[in-house]
């Protein structure tokens, strides 16, 4: 899977690191048991520090994405993030609701972000089939 | 004539002949250490007569430097003539250096004069999360390899110190040993640090980064160039490290000088492999998607300075091989190591 790091972006790195495997995941290019480059390796190839990455790849642990190995390395584990779904729910209501507030405000139809959303769904779903 | 002015001269023209064509070693969207966006920059009318001016420039001056060579003898005695070839070259060197970073800076002039590119980035990096590290690393297993030689070396002058004979032969000409030391655990032990250093500096390389900066096309097939360069590498320390060995077991027991010759040919044919290796695998790719420009780092585009890149080896800009990043400290160290041992065992 290709990664893309943008040092412009005002989103921090170990953020678009998290968001790009996030992404990864969600379209089923990155499957269940893949595994991740070491955080040394991916540090160098992108040209950050390690602890950037490091960062990255606690954050997707907690929240359930990853699983660190001591010894063998890092795996996708999908299958555990679906236990986060609760949290997560919790979790995005802020952010989304900033979201629908703004388009709100705009006179968006509900029914164009309902389509929105849909197709975003379909996309990475059918991607995966 | 003699043979070893007959090496000398072969040793100028090959050095010599390198160096010009440096240049030529690099990726075809590099010319004289600046990054384009495309192979098309090497059919620019400018880019040719810079490349015109180098070659004639750094030619002349080797050409000139080689007369200046092969009038010497006619100067100098014997023993100052080996001192004369030495200033000639580290003249040669220096000159024909300037001449390269002067066609850099003209480059780089050029480079500004047709204004930006939108394939050529500062801020955007891909890289490929799919290879996992055992594809891109090379196996410490094929260490393993070098060890056996290197254990045996270092038996023969740690048991076989008593039977060395009282004169050391330290450097070997195409007849034999030509030029000899007095016995000590010094100049027997020189061998044995020359394989340890060839060691150590694969154990480094081999942690160089799997692909060149700015998006996997922007060097199609590296990291398997980067693999083949490896393994090459570790096959010639081997062979070295066997000369190591017969000119170790040389101080107990008469070698002939034929497995000397022999494996040095061989050493020979595999610096020939790198740069077919290099054409294959480097010159003959084409890059493409988005490519970081990163010039800025590159000091004369020979040396690479960079304080956010963790990497400590790099793709050479020009040339073939790595270069350390000398904006880390270790890179130093490491470097300033080498040469101090290596200074002090050649003595």
């Amino acid at each position: 899977m290709l990664l893309s790091i943008d040092f412009g972006s005002d989103q921090p790195i170990y953020m678009q690191i998290r968001n790009g495997i996030v992404t990864g995941i969600a379209s089923g290019t990155l499957k269940d048991g893949d595994s991740l480059p070491s955080v040394r390796t991916l540090g160098t190839e992108i040209g950050v520090n390690l602890h950037t990455v490091n960062k990255a790849y606690q954050l997707l642990q907690s929240e359930g994405f990853i699983e660190i190995q001591r010894r063998r390395g890092t795996f996708i584990k999908a299958g555990d993030a679906a236990k986060h779904a609760a949290e997560f729910l919790k979790n995005c209501g802020g952010p989304l609701k900033t979201l629908v507030s703004e388009a709100v405000t705009r006179r968006i139809d509900r029914a164009v972000l309902h389509q929105m959303i849909d197709h975003m769904y379909d996309e990475l779903e059918g991607n995966k089939s | 004539m003699s043979d070893t002015s007959l090496t000398l001269y072969g040793t100028y023209l090959i050095v010599a002949g390198l160096l010009i064509i440096q240049p030529w070693f690099s990726r075809k969207n590099v010319l004289f250490g600046v990054i384009f966006a495309s192979h098309s920059i090497w059919d620019h009318v400018q880019a040719a007569s810079i490349r015109h001016r180098y070659l004639l420039s750094a030619g002349g001056t080797a050409l000139a430097f080689f007369v200046i060579l092969l009038l010497l003898p006619f100067f100098l005695t014997d023993g100052k003539w080996s001192l004369g070839f030495n200033v000639v070259m580290l003249a040669l060197i220096v000159i024909d250096s300037f001449f390269y970073i002067l066609a850099n800076r003209q480059t780089r002039k050029l480079k500004q004069s047709m204004g930006a590119n939108g394939q050529l980035t500062t801020q955007k990096i891909v890289v490929d999360l799919g290879k996992s590290d055992r594809e891109t690393v090379l196996s410490l297993k094929w260490l393993f390899l070098l060890i056996p030689v290197f254990v045996a070396t270092l038996a023969v002058v740690w048991f076989g110190y008593p039977y060395i004979a009282d004169s050391i032969p330290t450097h070997f000409g195409i007849s034999g040993p030509d030029r000899w030391a007095v016995k000590s655990w010094h100049v027997v032990l020189s061998p044995v640090v020359s394989e340890l250093l060839l060691g150590v500096l694969i154990l480094f390389t081999r942690r160089a980064p799997a692909s060149v900066k700015g998006n996997p096309n922007a060097a199609p097939g590296y990291a398997q160039y980067r693999k083949m360069m490896n393994i090459l590498l570790i096959v010639f320390c081997l062979l070295s490290e066997i000369l190591f060995f017969l000119m170790v077991l040389s101080f107990i027991t008469p070698i002939r000088p034929l497995w000397f010759s022999i494996l040095f040919v061989v050493d020979l044919g595999f610096l020939i492999m790198m740069i077919l290796l290099h054409a294959r695998f480097v010159r003959s790719k084409h890059a493409s998607g988005p490519i970081l420009d990163d010039d800025g780092k590159w000091i004369w585009g020979i040396f690479y300075f960079n304080r956010y890149d963790p990497s400590i080896f790099v793709e050479k800009r020009v040339g073939i091989g790595f270069t350390v990043n000398m904006a880390r400290p270790i890179a130093w160290i490491v470097l300033i190591g080498i040469i101090i041992i290596a200074i002090v065992f050649s003595r």
